[in-house]
């Protein structure tokens, strides 16, 4: 028998706009400046991928293929070993987080909270003993919206990682510039949703050996990593969900179907990178 | 210059959900690190025997010491649990478990289970700290679910190469990869006398001593 999978009601719009991504084209007198507003006046060395300026207390490094960019401090130990003395709280974190993207953060769309998550570290010396549990600090994290929609993918999000000690440890604010420009129909939600159950994931699975249940699926725009260039973010449809099988009895995966059909040829005519990126399942 | 093997599944012959990116996960890792380049076995080629100690479970199929364990750095990338990763041939039972495992005893410094779960945070020091590092630094993996994607192995190769601490690398890795939702992890062990928190590739900076005999066990994880 062939794998049933269930579905949730998911609400797609019939047409979305195309989002264009802008070049980046860093400069290195770009990239020194914001090392320079990020407190590191060291010149950035071109690495590659990277831009990166670099000194003893902090690194800054600009991604070429997008506007994101990574800020560190390299004289903080990640794992806390000089002992965490206070409990670094939650508002706290938010404060120092939200100061950091107001002043770093993309001016194009909107940041809104999506979590203050731990950064933990468990120490162990005693196979008999319970570890220690050390708070290093704690991460707030970011998600972005344009045109009111949201994007959803690696390449679309912001964290300020705060210290125990309530400094600002390291940060990221993965971006891309990216305008509305003509619109485009988007895929009848029955299509979308056979495409994924066709795809070869599931491929060699049954009825007999699995389970698969889809909780919940939302239009948003797949940006990939800011390390590879995009000519337009893709419109997508994000599904998330559980498969079970007896050798994983809980798989959660989160995974990305086209929500617009794409046309290689026409991709390629258009100039646009990553067009159908791998990501897409189907 | 070190040396690096690669497993990775993407047909899982029925056994769970096939995988699409898998192979160009873990070959962008062998084909970017700079490194010389030992082994490279995918899906019905994978096994969990090969990184499985000599003598132990049962059936003691375990070959590691030609294997898994005859290298610097191994990059699994494939579905796991905090029980195991998992391969789609089933020569054995398909899952390589810590109960199974001893690495580092010949040469293995760094393995990244780019697989679901297996650093779970509740009970890691015992799967897979005490039993599993007998001279092995670091194990680089995910306290949660993680994505079916093809860059990651090649930005840490690329991190590495940029000369980056090992952890360093694979949370920036990590984090240029996944979505907010998922954790990165890893485990990582020292002695007297070793600082593995600041290891870096071979040749790209300061590699610690093996710790044979681990004193202490330190285990992170945080949001991607």
């Amino acid at each position: 028998m062939p794998l049933p999978i269930t579905f949730p009601p998911i609400d797609v719009p019939s047409e979305v706009p195309v989002l264009a991504v802008r070049p980046a084209n860093w400069t290195s007198a770009d990239a020194s400046e914001l090392a320079r507003r990020l407190g590191v006046s060291d010149e950035p060395a071109d690495t590659g991928l990277w831009l990166v300026a670099r000194s003893d207390r902090a690194a800054v490094e600009v991604y070429q293929a997008s506007q994101s960019f990574r800020f560190a401090r390299l004289d903080l130990d990640g794992e806390a070993r000089e002992g965490a003395d206070r409990e670094l709280s939650v508002d706290e974190a938010q404060q120092v987080g939200q100061a950091w993207i107001d002043e770093f953060g993309p001016r194009r769309a909107r940041a809104h909270l999506h979590s203050v998550t731990e950064r933990e570290v468990l120490v162990a010396t005693d196979r008999r003993a319970e570890p220690r549990v050390i708070l290093a600090g704690r991460d707030v994290n970011y998600r972005f919206e344009v045109e009111g929609l949201p994007l959803v993918g690696p390449g679309a999000k912001a964290q300020v990682s705060v210290h125990h000690s309530g400094d600002v440890a390291g940060a990221y604010c993965f971006w891309r510039h990216a305008e509305a420009t003509r619109g485009v129909r988007t895929l009848a939600i029955d299509l979308m949703l056979e495409r994924f159950a066709r795809s070869d994931a599931f491929a060699d699975l049954t009825e007999a050996t699995a389970r698969v249940e889809v909780r919940s699926g939302r239009f948003g725009y797949l940006c990939l990593p800011p390390t590879e260039p995009m000519g337009a973010l893709v419109p997508s449809l994000e599904l998330r969900g559980t498969i079970s099988t007896e050798a994983q009895p809980r798989y959660d995966f989160v995974t990305y179907v086209a929500a617009t059909e794409i046309d290689d040829a026409e991709g390629k005519r258009a100039r646009l990178a990553n067009a159908r990126p791998a990501l897409l399942q189907a | 210059m070190g040396t690096i093997g690669i497993e990775w599944v993407q047909k899982y012959n029925g056994l769970q959900l096939n995988l699409s990116n898998t192979k160009a996960q873990a070959e962008g890792f062998y084909n970017t690190l700079s490194a010389t380049r030992r082994f490279n076995w995918g899906d019905d080629l994978a096994w969990d025997q090969d990184f499985e100690q000599s003598g132990e479970g049962s059936p003691s199929t375990g070959t590691d010491t030609t294997w898994a364990d005859d290298v610097d750095f191994v990059f699994f990338s494939g579905h796991g649990s905090p029980s195991g990763f998992l391969f789609g041939k089933k020569l054995d039972d398909a899952k390589a478990k810590p109960t199974e495992i001893t690495w580092g005893d010949r040469q293995l410094e760094w393995i990244a289970l780019d697989a679901c779960d297996v650093l779970a945070r509740d009970g890691v020091f015992d799967r897979w700290g005490w039993p599993v590092f007998n001279g092995l630094h670091m194990i680089l993996g995910f306290d949660t679910t993680t994505g079916d994607e093809p860059d990651r192995g090649r930005l840490l190769a690329q991190y590495l190469n940029a000369g980056w601490t090992v952890r360093e690398a694979w949370i920036r890795a990590c984090q240029d990869t996944e979505d907010s939702d998922t954790q990165w992890a890893y485990l990582r062990a020292d002695a007297q006398g070793t600082d593995t928190y600041h290891d870096h590739w071979w040749g790209k900076g300061a590699v610690s001593s093996d710790p044979l005999n681990p004193t202490t066990l330190f285990y992170a994880r945080a949001a991607c």
